[in-house]
């Protein structure tokens, strides 16, 4: 009884495999909040069963991560691993960017205009970034270890297009989720040319304090 | 007086209470927004001491690093720097990381967070800030507690101010004499005393106190301490499990100690007025009627007698002039004793009674009295013979024995004339038996001089011999004198015939000669008749005789002398003669006897006409 139960698993995982490789498929996603409103900024990611999907997809080349009006723009950023993140700063003043996160931890020094360099992003996971300047600035660079990410609008809604069919883990981060991604996966298997499948989560948030911004910024000063 | 006084006393007294009393209210009213006021604006401070590590870059770097030992000493040099009493660094699901309490401790994240509940109330939140007041140790603090962000929240950055006995003395001092009790609940052990500004007698009289919890906030009560009213007021502060209660305290009698300053004068002032209200009472008594007992002690002394008392009043009033007059009078009444003891002496004491008891007047009444007229015989061959002194010694001892002798018989000393003694029987006060009286005391005169006599011989002074007269007869008896000198004394012819019968006794031989008028009213004596004779300056014949003794036969002579007299009365010389021989010659040296016998032979030799009626003329004084 165990023993055919394990082969018929088997069987059914090949199965899929040859379906994933014959052509792509679409995902849509929802994020709403536990209490049910939908959830911007919320990274939605598939991780394929199958590591071989991966390989010979690049990183993008360069990413923007802008500093204007004394806010990070966008609040959150996905990247596939890999990727290089450039932080122009578009003020008139300093900005100090840096980051204590595990997944990058990184510091430019009061600067203007481009920095030297881009940061590069290669582990998976959170990168919180903050200003050393203006403590309320903040902003996300999420690493995904897939390059099958997108992020939810306004609405909370997202899509995943040209994903090659197969076995996916579908996973959300969002900055105030509470506990890892790889927590809510969903399994999807998606086969080529099908309709799009509808992948939805409810988020489980933690409290995001925000550090306080001084009503006014027109009084000089670095805040 | 005392009553207004007394009145204005308690009324102040009440006023004053009452007015104290609103003071203290609105004392600990304003005491309590300070309170208020200041844990409001360090806990707005705390917090942003708590703001300025937490964007501190190298602290988030330390933070970062997970350096434990780099992050205590930051937190004790923030603390140090912000003159915090407690830093701590706690996780986000509230262990203590790290704190400055605690340095040894680090790296110890089981440490569970310091206050109770109140990480909870910090999930709660909206920005992950908070003040509260926690208790940490047993000491109770003023928290603020801020996230680090890093620049997401990562941990909790916590600071405090230490909530002890400073912080009530200091709230103390902006309220001057009002009491701060600082108390927090405690699971166990109800509300716990931690800080208080209280002597600790009175501080441990209200730790465990349970009515403490029934004290209405922001309200006044009157607590009553070890015996000290407090105005009360609970004002309670922090929140949660273990909420705190700031005591404020005035106490009542210190607040009126300015009252009772006041009242302690009002109060000396109404002592003062019955003090002086019963020292003039005391004075009254001294001046009034302490004078008034004097005066009564002094009544008493006088009328029993002792007019030489005087009462001593040192005072010009009325009453010292009452005590001169007394003294005045009680000189007058001794005046008057002196001058009826001096009576007594010169007259006799009834004489002197009668002129002070009666109306002195002048003239007198008619009354019969017998005078007794006594006289030393040879007085002036006497004085020839004796000093002047002794003979006024001699003079008065018999005057004494004399006085003393009529005195016995209830006669009186009208006067001494010389060495005379003129006594009365039967005046002033007519006591009967005058005239027995009289002849008593002449018959007692000649004993005394006999007495007296026996001295003086033994003494080599001559003897005295005395005559006495004693008439019986109506006379004038009064106070005789000009209007401011008086004697008593009797005049009339009587008084005149007791004294020329005096003057007869050397003539007869004799020492005393009594008239008949006096015999007929003493008829218990023995008398001898002695003559009948007309005396100078009265018409009336009188029969005169010499008294013997009280025995009726005491002379066995007399009936022979009876015969010769009645003889010699009846003309028959010879017999008479014969008769008054043989009675000469039986008692020599009896003059009586001789006389008769020379007036018989003269009478025989010229027969006297025939109306001869045996009346002898004494020519003489
Ligand atoms: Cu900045």
């Amino acid at each position: 009884m165990k023993a055919s139960s394990n082969i018929a698993k088997f069987l059914a995982i090949s199965l899929m495999l040859v379906c994933v490789r014959a052509g792509a498929a679409t995902l849509n996603a929802e994020v709403v909040s536990s209490k049910g409103k939908p959830v911007r900024d919320a990274v939605v990611f598939a991780v394929p069963a199958d590591p071989a999907v991966l390989q010979g997809i690049q990183a993008q080349k360069q990413v923007d991560v802008d500093q204007v009006d004394k806010e990070f723009i966008p609040y959150v950023t996905a990247v596939y691993r890999g990727t290089d993140v450039n932080f122009p700063n578009s003020d008139k003043i300093r900005h100090h960017v840096y980051s204590f996160s595990e997944a990058k931890q990184f510091e430019i020094p009061l600067y203007t205009g481009a920095p030297e360099k881009p940061i590069h992003f290669d582990k998976p996971g959170e990168v919180a970034l903050g200003c050393n300047i203006h403590d309320w600035m903040k902003a996300y660079v999420f690493v995904c270890e897939s390059p099958f990410f997108t992020t939810t609008d306004a609405d909370g809604k997202a899509s995943l297009t040209d994903l090659p069919a197969g076995q996916y883990q579908v996973r959300v981060w969002h900055p105030t989720l509470r506990g890892k991604p790889e927590d809510t996966g969903q399994k999807v298997s998606l086969e080529a040319d099908s309709a799009p499948q509808i992948v939805q989560f409810t988020i489980r948030e933690k409290k995001l304090w925000k550090p306080w911004r001084a009503p006014t910024s027109t009084t000089g000063g670095y805040r | 007086m005392l009553i207004t006084q007394g009145g204005a006393y308690f009324a102040v007294s009440r006023v004053s209470q009452d007015s104290a009393r609103k003071q203290i209210d609105r004392d600990l009213v304003s005491t309590a927004r300070i309170f208020r006021n200041t844990l409001v604006r360090q806990g707005r401070d705390l917090l942003e001491k708590a703001r300025l590590l937490s964007s501190d870059f190298a602290f988030k770097q330390a933070f970062a690093s997970r350096d434990y030992g780099t992050m205590l000493s930051a937190l004790q040099n923030h603390r140090i720097r912000m003159q915090a009493d407690v830093m701590m660094l706690c996780t986000l699901d509230g262990h203590i990381l790290t704190d400055t309490l605690h340095p040894d401790d680090n790296d110890d994240s089981d440490g569970s967070f310091p206050v109770p509940g109140l990480f909870d109330r910090i999930m709660d939140s909206e920005t992950g800030e908070l003040q509260a007041i926690g208790q940490i140790d047993d000491a109770v603090y003023q928290l603020a507690i801020v996230p680090l962000f890093t620049p997401e929240p990562s941990a909790f950055i916590v600071i405090g101010f230490l909530i002890d006995e400073n912080f009530a003395r200091e709230l103390s001092a902006t309220a001057r004499d009002t009491e701060v009790s600082l108390l927090q609940k405690r699971q166990s052990s109800g509300w716990q005393l931690f800080a208080t500004t209280l002597p600790p007698t009175l501080a441990s009289d209200l730790s465990g106190r349970a009515d403490i919890s029934t004290l209405p906030s922001d309200q006044t009560r009157m607590i009553t301490q070890a015996g000290q009213q407090y105005i009360s007021m609970a004002v309670p502060f922090g929140s949660g499990a273990r909420p705190g209660t700031a005591l404020l305290q005035r106490s009542l009698d210190q607040q009126l100690s300015a009252y009772h300053a006041l009242s302690r004068v009002l109060l000396g002032i109404f002592l003062l007025s019955l003090l002086m209200s019963l020292a003039a009472a005391w004075f009254m008594a001294r001046s009034v009627v302490r004078p008034v007992k004097i005066l009564e002690r002094g009544a008493r002394k006088i009328a029993a007698g002792d007019f030489g008392h005087r009462v001593q009043i040192r005072q010009q009033d009325e009453l010292g002039q009452l005590a001169d007059t007394f003294n005045e009078m009680g000189s007058g009444l001794a005046e008057r004793d002196r001058v009826r003891n001096l009576l007594g002496k010169v007259v006799s004491p009834e004489i002197a009674e009668e002129l002070l008891s009666r109306q002195i007047e002048l003239g007198g009444e008619e009354r019969e009295v017998t005078v007794l007229f006594s006289d030393i015989r040879n007085f002036t061959g006497l004085c020839e013979k004796l000093a002047p002194g002794d003979v006024v010694r001699l003079l008065n001892s018999w005057f004494t024995r004399a006085n003393e002798v009529i005195e016995r018989h209830g006669g009186v000393v009208d006067k001494y004339i010389g060495d005379a003694v003129m006594a009365l029987f039967g005046a002033p006060l007519d006591k009967p038996g005058a005239a027995a009286r009289a002849v008593g005391a002449g018959l007692d005169l000649q004993q005394a001089i006999r007495q007296m006599n026996k001295g003086l011989i033994t003494a080599g002074t001559p003897s005295l011999n005395i005559g006495i007269g004693i008439h019986t007869s109506q006379v004038l008896a009064g106070n005789m004198g000009s209007a401011s000198r008086l004697n008593y004394t009797v005049i009339g012819d009587g008084v005149n015939l007791a004294s020329r019968l005096e003057s007869l006794c050397k003539y007869y031989g004799v020492e005393s000669i009594v008239s008949e008028d006096t015999r007929r009213q003493a008829p218990a004596y023995a008398y001898r008749e002695l003559d009948r004779v007309c005396v100078k300056g009265r018409q009336q014949p009188v029969t005169i005789y010499q008294p013997l003794g009280p025995d009726p036969a005491a002379d066995s002579s007399l009936p022979l002398y009876r015969q010769a007299l009645d003889a010699y009365r009846n003309r028959q010389w010879q017999r008479a003669i014969q008769l008054f021989t043989a009675l000469a010659e039986a008692a020599p040296t009896e003059r009586l006897y001789q006389l008769y016998l020379e007036r018989t032979q003269a009478l025989a030799k010229h027969p006297p006409d025939t109306g001869w009626n045996g009346v002898f003329q004494h020519a003489q004084k």
